[in-house]
């Protein structure tokens, strides 16, 4: 009779779990670790997300004028977009050579003008549209008509800021971006710990401060949770404010 | 019927014995389902099966598939790093562009730009490291203001690299913004009293008309043509003693914001503050100007001496390279020739004998000696004239034009980092 005997079944049997089992084992490791190894890469992700576009946005903000709030969850500055020369002006409007991240929307955009002192003064941008060859530009900017508020008309030369106004917060366990009264959108996975995330101002001695005219670099701490698992992952980013109060001053 | 393990029965001889290989279907007279032969010690059955094969190879493919994920995240990971790492040193390197654009400042090229126009400005090939390439550009943006645009690539071996631009606002200063100060050859709050012999002329000149390397009126932003002799205050607080002369056109201007207090508290656009950190030359008590720089037979009243671009005068020419910003922090006494912007923050003495071309300002009370003299403009709160004071636009705008210290890039009161995209 062809078979097995029963010694021979359960002797089989057990190595066959034995092996099954090992290699059960070593394959829910692996994926472990690849999981883990991917998660911590995603966490890390995060934090280095968070801090190239906050070193991005706030470095060189001049904090009297651009920074409207620093709280230890979110911090409501000016945005800046785009940079202009004023070459010129006709009836409707001043020319510009600008060069930004974006085209110019005036729904959204105001525009800082500097003075020769390089102090801004806001104005709202009325309206900007395309204006190719009214002026001489140079590689990479295009020439605008835009006309501002206030019936501004600077003289050629004058430079000018696009910004909009808008908040980073440190909520809902993300880095967020709101522009005006919109929603948050994340920027980064929801994996960061509120509470052990934040902003903080310090004035030129290294104090915290809540004034940000007083402001000499930001402090945000990001600490990053991996779903599932006891692992996180922290990052401290010390920003000087190269236009803040430590620098000012100095001929 | 079972496989039998064992010796082989008897039965026909193999034609060709060929050992180690496995024969079974070549056994004549072998039927079906009978035992298999063995053969030189070697095992096969025809219903052989198993799966530790197809296992293994499962395994191996789990493995491995694990194993180029893993190797998949690491790479990706030291990729994205190693372009962060590009990214801030590119940052780094355009701020350091923009630095090294500041510090070979060229004013007199610089001041020449029109609002709008751009001057390329080159960048020590060996401060950055080697695979970065850095440039500035400078733009010339309306009123005293100047963009350092700066750009920089780092450009590895291999991989992606990355680019980074940066803007710096600089201030620069103009001698028109200094002219207004010094529009007649004294100008004081009073009391001012010109002893016999003295002299006041806002309307001669020590030198000929301008010469075309020494065009002052435009460059010193005011109008063109003779100037008022002292501009005072208030005309009772001026006392001339016979046998003083008192020229210009008109010889006596009153100018009551002379009267207010923050008109001497400063040079132009600068405070006292500004001036002490911008001065070439800080002093105290006592100055003799020969022994300073340029004082080595400085002709100050000769033409040419310097040119008004704001660069130094031709090698060997008189004066080249004297113009300095002097200040002193208190009373001073001031003997030998030289040129330049002397700003005093108390009183000042001019001794019998000194001479001086150029700006002065004098918080204080000025005290000119018999035999002393200025050619160029002073400013002061009282004075006591017994020398010669001679208006002189070009010694001014030289002056301004070419001191050291008034040629430097300055911090706007504003913003000075803006992002340039």
């Amino acid at each position: 009779m062809k078979g097995f005997s029963l010694v021979e079944l359960l002797l089989t049997v057990t190595l066959t779990g034995l092996v099954a089992g090992a290699l059960f084992g070593l394959l829910r490791g692996q994926e472990r670790l690849a999981r883990t190894q991917a998660d911590g890469v995603a966490a890390a992700e995060a934090l280095r997300l968070a801090a190239f576009v906050l070193a991005g946005e706030l470095r060189l903000l001049q904090p009297d004028e651009d920074i409207a709030l620093i709280a230890s969850e979110s911090a409501a500055v000016r945005v800046l977009r785009g940079l202009a020369l004023v070459c010129g002006a006709n009836g409707a409007g001043i020319l510009v050579r600008y060069r930004g991240v974006r085209t110019p929307e005036p729904a959204k955009d105001s525009v800082l003008l500097l003075r020769a002192d390089s102090a801004a003064r806001p104005l709202p941008l009325v309206s900007a549209s395309p204006a190719p060859a009214a002026c001489a530009a140079e590689p990479g900017e295009h020439v605008e008509l835009w006309t501002l508020g206030a019936g501004a008309f600077p003289p050629a030369g004058s430079a000018a800021l696009l910004f909009e106004n808008g908040t980073y917060a440190l909520t809902g366990g993300a880095l967020r971006y709101r522009r005006g009264e919109g929603g948050r959108q994340p920027l980064t996975v929801e994996w960061l710990d509120d509470g052990a995330s934040g902003f903080q101002a310090l004035d030129p001695a290294g104090d915290p401060t809540a004034d940000p005219a007083r402001a000499a670099a930001v402090v945000v701490r990001a600490t990053a949770e991996v779903p599932g698992s006891e692992r996180r992952y922290s990052a401290r980013l010390f920003l000087a404010l190269l236009n803040g109060a430590a620098h000012r001053g100095r001929p | 019927m079972r496989p039998v393990r064992g010796p082989v029965p008897p039965g026909p001889p193999l034609p060709e014995p060929a050992p180690r290989v496995l024969a079974a279907h070549a056994t004549p007279g072998r039927e079906d389902g009978d035992a298999p032969a063995i053969l030189t010690g070697n095992v096969a059955t025809r219903n052989s099966a198993g799966f530790a094969l197809l296992l293994a190879l499962l395994v191996l493919l789990a493995l491995g598939t694990l194993g180029t994920g893993l190797l998949f995240v690491s790479t990706l990971e030291t990729r994205v790093s190693r372009a962060l790492v590009h990214a801030t040193r590119a940052r780094a390197a355009a701020e350091s562009a923009a630095r090294a654009a500041l510090t070979g400042w060229d004013a007199p090229a610089h001041r020449r730009l029109a609002p709008g126009t751009a001057v390329d400005v080159a960048v020590a090939p060996d401060a950055l490291d080697p695979d970065v390439h850095a440039h500035a550009r400078v733009v010339r943006l309306a009123g005293g203001l100047f963009l350092i645009r700066a750009e920089a690539e780092i450009r590895p071996p291999a991989g992606a690299g990355a680019h980074a631009a940066v803007g710096l606002l600089t201030r620069a200063l103009h001698p028109a913004e200094f002219g207004p100060d010094f529009s007649a050859a004294v100008s004081a709050a009073g009391p001012v009293v010109l002893l016999p012999g003295a002299v006041v002329d806002g309307a001669g000149s020590a030198e000929p008309a301008a010469t075309p390397d020494c065009p002052p009126d435009p460059l010193l932003g005011v109008p063109s043509g003779p100037r008022a002799g002292i501009a005072i205050a208030d005309a009772p607080l001026l006392r001339v003693e016979p046998s003083a002369a008192l020229h210009g056109a008109p010889p006596l201007e009153i100018a009551a914001h002379l009267a207010d207090s923050a008109a001497f508290s400063g040079l132009g656009p600068l405070g006292m503050a500004d001036v002490t950190r911008l001065a070439d030359r800080l002093v105290a008590e006592g100055l003799d100007l020969t022994a300073g720089p340029g004082g080595d037979g400085c002709d100050v009243g000769s033409a040419g001496a310097g040119s008004l671009d704001g660069a130094v005068g031709p090698a060997g020419a008189p004066c080249s390279g004297d113009a300095q910003l002097i200040f002193s922090p208190g009373r001073l006494t001031v003997s030998g020739a030289g040129r330049g912007v002397l700003v005093v923050d108390g009183d000042l003495e001019l001794a019998p004998g000194a001479a001086f071309a150029g700006a002065i300002l004098a918080t204080g009370r000025l005290t000119l000696a018999p035999g002393a003299s200025v050619t160029g403009a002073v400013r002061a709160r009282e004075a006591s004239i017994a020398g010669a004071i001679r208006f002189d636009a070009c010694a001014l705008a030289r002056a301004f034009a070419e001191a050291p210290g008034l040629n430097r890039p300055l911090r706007p009161a504003g913003r000075s980092w803006v992002p340039t995209f």
